[in-house]
């Protein structure tokens, strides 16, 4: 008995000690101003996954972007390079001249998810799409979707 | 030679040591005093506008009290003034607008900065209080940094995120706090249908 009481011990007390070390950062009770400059330079796949913590971080994530952007998502699809079979779709953020992934699934297109991009980032909601043998008819990629440009990535 | 008849010469002003140096003194709320210099009060936007508008003379300086501020701590205000001494006759940043918003952290700053997420978390608040931009970028940025690599439940817990649950149990807390009344007519209501009755008034 007294050994294992002994270790149960040594365990709280360490992680009482880290806790001590170095407290938390209550994200929400910064000053507004601050809260909008943290999210600010975070980059866009931080920002994707720190709206997806709750319906207030992503409210405060759509505050931070800049109403007159130059923003674009843009969608690559492809194929795993292991299971064939299997469909990748990637988010891209356009930012003028810069392309940054933000978010990669492997399934159908979902334009619920590509709608979400687009608020998130105040970006336009036609859907950018970058597939070297594009067809819109195919069937993982729904008919209601405008389609702007394509194959766009494989110029640069 | 009188003065009138001395030569005129061109010289750089930045070169020639200022007469009249002044050193302000401020109080934080836990009576530690402080000595700043008049170009690093520049680096705040608040305190330079406040010292402007007292208008003190160097002898007002050093005969009347210290300026109190009084929603910082010392230990906070050290780290700031620290910061604006540094940072002196520094051009304040303008901000363009631009996301991701690209702010790099000095040396300094970093070795300044080095400290517990709850002072931090103090700098961060005097930053805003004090209107120091660059301050507040770079104490920013350092909370902007914690998010690398994380997920969305690492997220949660390294800033303290409330999940939506929590959010709406506080909100309905602070309207029931601002309006009792209204939970006092919502018991009684439910109170009345339980009975049967039809109609509330």
């Amino acid at each position: 008995m007294e050994p294992s009481r002994k270790k149960m011990r040594m365990t709280l007390r360490s992680d009482s000690k880290k806790s001590a070390v170095q407290p938390l950062l209550k994200l929400p009770k910064l000053p507004l101003l601050a809260q909008i400059n943290v999210i600010k330079m975070m980059t866009p796949p931080e920002q994707y996954l720190l709206s997806k913590c709750s319906k207030r971080t992503c409210q405060m994530v759509k505050t931070s972007m800049p109403k007159n952007n130059s923003h674009e998502i843009w969608v690559k699809f492809g194929r795993d390079p292991d299971f064939r079979i299997c469909v990748i779709v990637q988010y891209y953020l356009k930012i003028a001249e810069t392309i940054v992934l933000i978010h990669t699934d492997i399934g159908k297109f979902s334009s619920e998810k590509h709608k979400f991009f687009c608020d998130l980032f105040k970006a336009p909601t036609e859907v950018y799409a970058i597939w070297p043998k594009f067809d819109p008819r195919f069937d993982k990629f729904p008919t209601n979707c405008a389609i702007r440009r394509t194959n766009l990535l494989e110029y640069r | 030679m009188s003065v009138e008849n001395a030569p005129v010469v061109d010289v750089d002003e930045a070169a020639i040591p200022v007469e009249k140096k002044m050193y302000y003194r401020f109080e934080s709320n836990d009576k530690k005093e402080f000595r700043v210099s008049e170009l690093a009060i520049q680096q705040s936007e608040t305190l330079n506008r406040l010292v402007e508008a007292m208008g003190y003379t160097s002898e007002d300086v050093e005969n009347k009290p210290a300026i109190a501020i009084e929603n910082i701590d010392g230990k906070t205000l050290k780290l700031v003034f620290q910061w604006c001494e540094h940072h002196k006759g520094e051009a304040i940043p303008v901000d363009d607008g631009s996301v991701p918003k690209i702010v790099e952290i000095p040396e300094f700053d970093a070795k300044l900065m080095d400290i517990d997420n709850g002072l931090l978390f103090k700098l961060i608040w005097a930053a805003d209080y004090l209107n120091i931009v660059q301050l507040l970028n770079v104490s920013c940025k350092k909370v902007a940094n914690m998010a690398q690599g994380k997920t969305p439940a690492q997220l949660r817990r390294v800033y303290l995120l409330p999940s939506d649950e929590e959010d709406e149990a506080a909100k309905r807390a602070a309207q029931e706090a601002q309006d009792p009344r209204a939970r006092e007519v919502e018991e009684e209501f439910e109170e009345r249908k339980r009975q049967g009755g039809n109609s509330f008034f």
